[in-house]
């Protein structure tokens, strides 16, 4: 996939299939740079590609849009909206009448534990609540698939693992699809169905890795014993870049 | 940070020593007419000016004069805002926009509001018109490039996150475009505070015939430094108390003001 970012054509992307089953938790890790960001934002309908293309049950992607949610690591909530607005905005936008969106956006407001923050502002929260807002603002319209993109790297480590959970534990009630980019192979194994290794830009598959570990998991189970195994393995694709490269 | 707003004590100390400065001032001006070094009609001591002021005041020419001036300010005030922010809205989200009308805006901008006051004498006539439209001119240019630049700066994750939420044009402008920009909008408004202050005051100093500005060029005609003084003092503080004004309703009709600061 090649796509012009204003200044020049990029190549991001080469000959990366990606096909994704229903309910599956998928993650993208690769080396930082390698363009795991790009094929979220491809995905997203934020890029065009110049050649390629995306479908969504079978529909081609030709922009943003709400079967789609989004999180990003940073900039997710409008600073100029509360925590409620936030979380209603989607369903502002697709003209839910107020009663509903302020029972919808309170009914999330509870399970991300952020009772008694619905008038805070953005500006008023930890980087943890921005993100459990975030997450709740992209289900809060119940898409089909969520684009997560590193939602977590900028948390601390013990905000991050309560917020995995969460997460995990959300997902496992909505059959959607996830799609998580990141560059954490724990958190990759602690959460996914699946993890692809991309190579280095332009990105291709090195390989995908079934995570076939028994849910519920937690950090300390995922961490010893058959995830060892995985572990290493993802470790030793991601550090085989260089030769890669050459390839 | 949070600690932004000025503590109490803070305030209270920057009054003090506001007043104090302003009262050396005073005492200067004072000091150097009584000591007799120049000519009273030249420089007249502040006694002099408080006379012609209240003067002024009791003949009602002052009330006419600031009325007269207000509402031209009030008009071309209004009318540069609203076509600055349409006209920003324009280049900013238009190609074709800004690599025209843009280039035409920037262009004139540089042109001092004052020299095209003659010119706008000779095709609008004297009076109200040509008065209100140079206020608008000097209004326009900074509400103009600030509404560019703000739009030009909204972070794109902000429209990324509204357009998968489902956003159409309108309220991808109603709920991230506009928010995001108000704050530099206001801040080109609150140059233009000035800069339409200086419009005024150039257009009301020829073919006037109210007006504190013309007060002040009449009085200088009639050889009244005492009333040219009144005059000065009049327009800047005007100027003065609208410009504080204006920071008090934008914090109360922009309410995430301090939150939104915080967002390069």
């Amino acid at each position: 996939m090649v796509y012009d970012d204003g200044h020049r054509s990029v190549e991001a992307l080469r000959d990366l299939s990606l096909a994704v089953a229903r309910a599956e938790f998928v993650s993208l890790v690769g080396p930082s740079g390698c363009g795991k960001s790009t094929i979220l934002h491809v995905i997203a309908g934020f890029i065009a590609p110049q050649s390629g293309t995306v479908t969504i049950d079978g529909k081609p992607v030709t922009g943003p849009g709400t079967d789609r949610g989004v999180v990003f690591q940073r900039h997710n909530l409008l600073p100029w909206k509360t925590v409620r607005e936030n979380i209603a905005l989607g369903l502002k936008m697709q003209n839910v009448p107020f009663e509903e969106q302020t029972r919808i956006a309170d009914d999330w407001i509870a399970r991300i534990g952020l009772r008694g923050f619905e008038e805070s502002y953005p500006d008023e929260l930890s980087e943890g609540m921005r993100q459990r807002v975030g997450l709740a603002r992209a289900f809060a319209t119940d898409p089909a698939v969520l684009l997560m993109d590193e939602p977590f790297a900028s948390l601390d480590a013990l905000t991050a693992i309560r917020m995995r959970e969460l997460l995990v534990s959300i997902w496992e009630r909505s059959a959607k699809v996830v799609l998580f980019v990141t560059h954490d192979i724990d958190e990759a194994i602690l959460l996914s169905d699946r993890v692809i290794v991309l190579t280095d830009r332009p990105a291709r598959v090195r390989k995908e890795v079934g995570i076939d570990l028994a849910r519920p998991r937690s950090y300390e189970r995922s961490l010893g014993g058959d995830a060892e195994t995985v572990r290493r393995e993802l470790r030793s694709l991601l550090l085989a870049r260089s030769q890669g490269a050459e390839d | 940070m949070r600690g932004a707003e000025p503590t109490a004590q803070r305030r209270r100390e920057s009054w003090v020593w506001g007043s104090a400065a302003f009262a050396v001032l005073g005492v200067a001006w004072w000091g150097i007419t009584a000591a007799g070094v120049f000519n009273e009609r030249l420089v007249p001591p502040p006694v002099d000016v408080l006379r012609a002021f209240t003067e002024m005041l009791a003949s009602g020419e002052w009330l006419h004069d600031l009325g007269s001036s207000l509402g031209r300010y009030g008009a071309g005030f209004a009318l540069g805002n609203v076509l600055g922010v349409g006209l920003g809205v324009m280049t900013a989200h238009s190609r074709i926009a800004r690599f025209t009308v843009g280039a035409i805006l920037n262009f004139a901008r540089s042109t001092p509001t004052i020299l095209l006051i003659p010119v706008a004498m000779v095709w609008l006539g004297i009076g109200e018109a040509e008065k209100i439209l140079v206020v608008t001119w000097g209004v326009l240019f900074p509400v103009w490039l600030n509404t560019h630049m703000g739009l030009a700066a909204v972070v794109k994750e902000y429209v990324w996150v509204a357009q998968s939420l489902g956003a159409t044009k309108a309220q991808l402008y109603r709920h991230v475009y506009l928010p995001h920009t108000l704050l530099h909008i206001v801040t080109g408004a609150r140059i233009a505070v000035s800069t339409g202050f200086f419009a005024l005051a150039a257009t009301e100093v020829v073919g006037a015939f109210s007006g504190i500005g013309f007060r002040a060029f009449f009085s200088y005609q009639i050889f009244r430094t005492d009333r040219m003084i009144v005059a000065i003092l009049t327009l800047t503080s005007v100027a003065f108390v609208v410009d504080r004004l204006f920071v008090l309703v934008v914090r109360r009709v922009v309410p995430w003001w301090r939150h939104a600061q915080l967002e390069g």
